[in-house]
C-alpha cells in the first residue's frame, strides 16, 4: 500500500470558466514524520474524500492493474472491477466517440501510463453490462516517484453524456435556426453590450451593404442607418436595453449600405437578455429586407391618395359595406351628400332616408349586385330639411375564396342638378315639340283656309267674268259693228279672257302649294309622251321637233310633273324662233349641297328659241314676272313660277341658263 | 208631247238662265225651257205636276237653300224621272264635283263656258244625242277657253 500525504485538488474548468469538477493530484512528499498514526488518519480522510467524490476516480499501478476505485466509478462502469485482474479501465466495453470499439490497452489511461503523461481532452464511450452507454471524459495522469519514474496512474472520469446531448441538441437547434433564417433570408446578429462584441452573419452584412469580411461594431451599425431613422432607432435600442421593456425588440428602419450605398428598408426583431444587475449582457435577433414590401405599401398609399383625390374631385362619396352586417365605412364627402343624418352609416340607416317610393329600387339593386357583381341605381333621398335630392349609386361586389359575397364597395354621386337639367331639357323638348305641333296645325289650318279662299275667290271671280264675256259677245252680236266698236269689243274680250286665265293660274298655284299630293313611282317617259300628245297640234303648227332621251322613273306626283313638263314645253314653243328644236335629256346627279345622302337625276330641257339675258335667270321664276311685253307674247307670267313650285314640292331645284337669241336651257334636279 | 225638247233648268242665277235660253235657241232646235230658282222650288214643281216629264234636267251645283247634289239625289228618287238625263251645268271645274255627281246619277257634267257659241255647241250635241237616243258620257276638257 502506498500512502500519500499531499493531495492537491485542481479545479477542472469548463468553457465558461466555471468549475466543472476536480482533479485530485496525489503526491508523496519526502520526510514522513509520524508514519503509522498519521498515515492511518490521513488515509481514512483521503478514502472518505475519494469515496465521496461524485466523479469516478480510480488508480492503477505501473502495469495498469486497477488498485483503487470509488463508488462513483462502480456506478459509472456498472460493475466492480476485480483487483488484480482488470486493467486500465473498469468498463465492460469502451468505444471511441464515433462508435468504433476501443481496445482497453489503447484507452487514455493506458496511454497515460505508457507515455508517462496526462491525457487531456479525450472523450470515450463506456458501455455498462446492461448495455447503457455513457460518454465520459477521462482525465488520466501518471503518478511519478521521486525519481520521476511512473509508478502508476490516476484517472477521473467525468460523465459528459448529458453535456454531449445538450451540445448535440444545441447544434441541431442552431442548424434548424440557420436553415430557418436562410430560407427567410434573415440575417442574424448577436450583440454583447458588456464586451462590445457585435457579431453579424453574412446575410446581415449583406443587408447592411457591408462586405462580408468587415468587422462590425455598434458605431458602424448606427451609422449605417438612414439619418432620418437613426435617432428613433437609437431610442428604441436604448429602451430595449432596459429590463422594463421586457426585452422585445421590433423595429423598422432604413439603411444606407456602408459600401454599396443602396437604400433598404429593414425590419429588425430580437430579444435582450439581462443579468442580475439589470444589464443587458446579450442582445440577439434577426433582420429582414422589407424594401419590396415598403415600396408596395408606398405605392398603395399613393394609389389610395390618388383615388381619394379623384373621388373628391368628382365629388363622389365612397363607401365600403360589409354585406353580412350592413355596416359601412364611409368617406366625409359621402356624409355631405347623404345629408349628415348620422355619424356612421349602415344599410338600414341608408334605406331609411331613401324616398319611400324608391326603396324597392335599393332592395332590388342589392339583390342584383350580389348576383351580377355590379350595383347601379338612381334614387331620391330625403335630407334632414325635408328637401329631396337625386343620387346615383355605383358599386362592385367582392367575394371570398368560397365565392360568397362579403363586401360591397362603391360610390355615391349627387345628380340632382343633372336630373333637373335633364328633366328641364326633356320638358323644353316636350314644350318645343308641342309648340311645333301647334305651329304646324296652325299652318295647316291657314293653308286650308287659304286654299278655300283661293277656291272660293277664283270661283266667285270667274263667275262675273264669265258674264262679262258672255254678254259682251252677245252685245257684239246684237249691235252694228264698226271697226272701232269691234276693236273695243276685242279689248273687252281679251281682258276678260286674260283675267280668267290669271284666276285659273292663281288657283292652280295655290292648289300646288298645298303639297299633300301623293308621291308615286312616275315614269317620266310616259309623262313626256302625254305632254307631247297634248301639244301635238301646236308642235305641228310651229314645225317643231322634240327630241327625248330615255328618261328614268322617279318618285313624284305624276300630275304635277306633267304640268311641269307641259309648262316648259309650252314656253319653248311659245318663245320659239324658226324651226324650233326642243331636246330633253337626263343624267345621274349628286347634289351634296342639297342632301349628301340622296341620289338625284338632272333633266335638261333645251330649246333654240329667243332666249333671255342670263341676269334674269332667277327673276323669271318669280310669279307674274314677265320679260316681254304682253303684246309680244301671251301668258300671265305664272308658268315658270308654277314650275318652280312643282320642283320644290319634289325637293329639287330648277335653274335656267340662257343667252339672248341662243335659246334657253332649263336644268331640273330631282331626287330619284 | 210637243215636237221640241223640254229642258228643266234649275239655277239661281237668272243671267245664266237667260244665257242658256239664248244658246239653246242658237242650236237651231225647238227648245222649251222650264226654270226653277233653287232645288226646293225645282222639287216642288216636279212633285206637284206628275205629268211633267222634261227631256233634260239641267242642274247647277251652287245654289242656296239646297245645293245641286242634294237636289240631284232627290230628283233621282222620283220614279217617273229616273230615266231622264240630268246634266250638271256648273261654274265648278272640280274633279271632285264631277266624280260625286256622276256617282249620284248625273248623266253629264259640264262647266259653264264663257261664250254663248261654246255653250250652243255643247247643247246642240246634247240635243242631237237625245234625238238619236245615243248615250252621251263625256267629260268636257277643262282647259277650254
Amino acid at each position: 500500500m502506498i500512502f500519500y500525504d499531499t493531495v492537491t485538488i485542481d479545479p477542472f474548468l469548463g468553457r465558461e470558466n466555471n468549475v466543472k469538477g476536480t482533479t485530485p493530484i496525489f503526491q508523496q512528499t519526502a520526510g514522513l514524520k509520524h508514519p503509522e498514526a498519521v498515515n492511518r488518519e490521513t488515509e481514512l480522510r483521503y478514502l472518505q474524500l475519494l469515496q465521496g467524490l461524485p466523479a469516478a476516480v480510480y488508480t492503477c499501478d505501473a502495469e495498469g492493474y486497477i488498485e483503487f476505485y470509488n463508488q462513483a466509478a462502480v456506478d459509472l462502469w456498472g460493475r466492480e472491477p476485480t483487483i488484480g485482474i482488470d486493467l486500465w479501465c473498469g468498463s465492460w466495453k469502451i468505444y471511441q466517440t464515433d462508435g468504433t470499439p476501443l481496445l482497453l490497452n489503447k484507452c487514455p489511461m493506458a496511454i497515460a501510463l505508457l507515455e508517462g503523461r496526462a491525457v487531456l481532452g479525450a472523450e470515450i464511450i463506456v458501455e455498462r453490462p446492461d448495455g447503457v452507454r455513457r460518454t465520459i471524459a477521462p482525465h488520466p495522469r501518471p503518478i511519478f516517484d521521486e525519481a520521476g519514474k511512473v509508478v502508476g496512474a490516476i484517472n477521473m472520469l467525468v460523465d459528459i453524456t448529458d453535456r454531449k446531448r445538450s451540445e448535440a441538441a444545441l447544434r441541431e437547434s442552431e442548424e434548424r435556426l440557420r436553415v430557418a433564417t436562410e430560407s427567410a433570408d434573415l440575417g442574424t446578429w448577436h450583440w454583447y453590450p458588456l464586451t462590445g462584441e457585435l457579431i453579424w452573419d453574412a446575410r446581415c452584412k449583406e443587408l447592411f451593404g457591408v462586405a462580408a469580411d468587415l468587422e462590425m461594431d455598434y458605431q458602424r451599425f448606427i451609422m449605417s442607418i438612414h439619418p432620418e431613422d437613426r435617432e428613433r432607432t437609437q431610442k428604441v435600442v436604448d429602451y430595449v436595453l432596459t429590463p422594463v421593456s421586457g426585452g422585445h425588440y421590433d423595429i423598422e428602419y432604413r439603411t444606407i449600405g456602408c459600401q454599396d450605398r443602396k437604400l433598404r428598408w429593414l425590419r429588425a426583431k430580437g430579444k435582450a437578455y439581462y443579468n442580475d444587475a439589470g444589464k443587458t449582457f446579450r442582445f440577439t435577433g434577426t433582420v429582414q429586407d422589407i424594401t419590396q414590401q415598403k415600396e408596395t405599401e408606398q405605392r398603395i398609399r399613393e394609389s389610395e391618395e390618388r383615388f381619394r383625390l379623384a373621388a373628391e374631385t368628382a365629388e363622389l362619396g365612397t363607401w365600403d359595406m360589409d354585406i353580412a352586417t350592413g355596416i359601412a365605412v364611409t368617406s366625409e364627402l359621402l356624409h355631405k351628400i347623404l345629408g349628415d343624418h348620422h355619424t356612421s352609416w349602415t344599410r338600414s340607416k341608408f334605406l331609411a332616408i331613401v324616398h319611400p317610393d324608391d326603396r324597392y329600387i335599393v332592395e332590388n339593386g342589392l339583390t342584383m349586385a350580389i348576383q351580377s357583381g355590379r350595383l347601379f341605381y338612381e334614387v331620391r333621398i330625403i335630407n334632414p330639411d325635408k328637401t329631396q335630392r337625386w343620387i346615383r349609386v355605383n358599386g362592385k361586389t367582392f367575394y371570398d375564396v368560397n365565392k360568397k359575397p362579403v363586401r360591397l364597395l362603391g360610390t355615391i354621386l349627387d345628380i340632382t342638378d343633372h336630373k333637373l337639367a335633364k328633366d328641364g331639357l326633356e320638358k323644353t323638348v316636350a314644350d318645343q315639340t308641342r309648340e311645333l305641333r301647334q305651329a304646324n296645325e296652325k299652318l295647316e289650318k291657314s293653308n286650308h283656309e287659304l286654299e278655300q279662299f283661293a277656291y272660293i275667290a277664283s270661283h266667285d271671280l270667274q263667275e262675273p267674268l264669265r258674264k262679262i264675256q258672255t254678254f259682251s259677245s252677245l252685245l257684239e252680236m246684237s249691235v252694228e259693228n264698226t271697226i272701232l266698236s269691234k276693236n273695243y269689243f276685242d279689248k273687252i274680250n281679251s281682258s276678260a279672257l286674260r283675267m280668267s286665265v290669271l284666276i285659273r293660274d292663281v288657283l292652280n298655284y295655290s292648289r300646288l302649294a298645298k303639297g299633300d299630293d301623293e308621291f308615286k313611282e312616275s315614269d317620266l317617259n310616259q309623262i313626256v309622251e302625254n305632254v307631247i300628245t297634248d301639244f301635238e297640234l301646236l308642235i305641228k303648227e310651229k314645225g317643231a321637233t322634240v327630241i327625248t332621251e330615255k328618261l328614268p322613273t322617279i318618285r313624284g306626283i305624276p300630275h304635277q310633273l306633267q304640268q311641269l313638263f307641259s309648262n316648259l314645253i309650252s314656253n319653248s314653243l311659245k318663245f320659239a324662233a324658226a324651226n324650233p328644236v326642243i331636246t330633253i335629256t337626263s343624267g345621274k346627279w349628286s347634289r351634296p349641297d342639297l342632301n349628301p345622302h340622296q341620289e338625284y337625276i338632272q333633266l335638261v330641257f333645251q330649246d333654240n328659241g329667243i332666249g333671255f339675258e342670263q341676269k334674269f335667270s332667277e327673276q323669271i321664276f318669280t310669279i307674274f314676272q314677265r320679260l316681254n311685253t304682253r303684246e309680244s307674247y301671251k301668258g300671265t307670267g305664272i308658268g315658270l313660277a308654277l314650275c318652280k313650285k312643282i320642283v320644290e314640292n319634289h325637293r329639287g331645284v330648277i335653274e335656267a341658263t340662257s343667252e339672248l337669241g341662243k335659246g334657253a336651257t332649263f336644268r331640273i334636279t330631282l331626287p330619284v | 208631247m210637243s215636237q221640241g225638247i223640254t229642258c228643266f233648268l234649275v239655277d239661281d242665277d237668272t243671267d245664266d238662265l237667260e244665257i242658256f235660253a239664248i244658246a239653246a235657241a242658237e242650236t237651231g232646235e225647238s227648245i222649251t225651257c222650264i226654270t226653277a230658282n233653287d232645288g226646293i222650288d225645282a222639287l216642288r214643281q216636279l212633285r206637284q205636276d206628275e205629268t211633267f216629264i222634261p227631256d233634260f234636267i239641267f242642274l247647277d251645283l251652287n245654289m242656296p237653300r239646297m245645293n245641286g247634289k242634294q237636289c240631284l239625289v232627290e230628283i233621282k228618287k222620283i220614279e217617273r224621272l229616273m230615266h231622264i238625263p240630268v246634266v250638271i251645268y256648273s261654274t265648278s271645274a272640280q274633279q271632285r264635283d264631277f266624280d260625286d255627281t256622276l256617282k249620284l246619277g248625273a248623266t253629264y257634267f259640264f262647266t259653264k263656258p264663257p261664250s254663248i257659241s261654246a255653250l250652243a255647241e255643247t247643247l246642240g250635241a246634247l240635243f242631237r244625242s237625245c234625238k238619236t237616243k245615243l248615250p252621251l258620257r263625256k267629260r268636257e276638257n277643262l282647259s277650254a277657253g
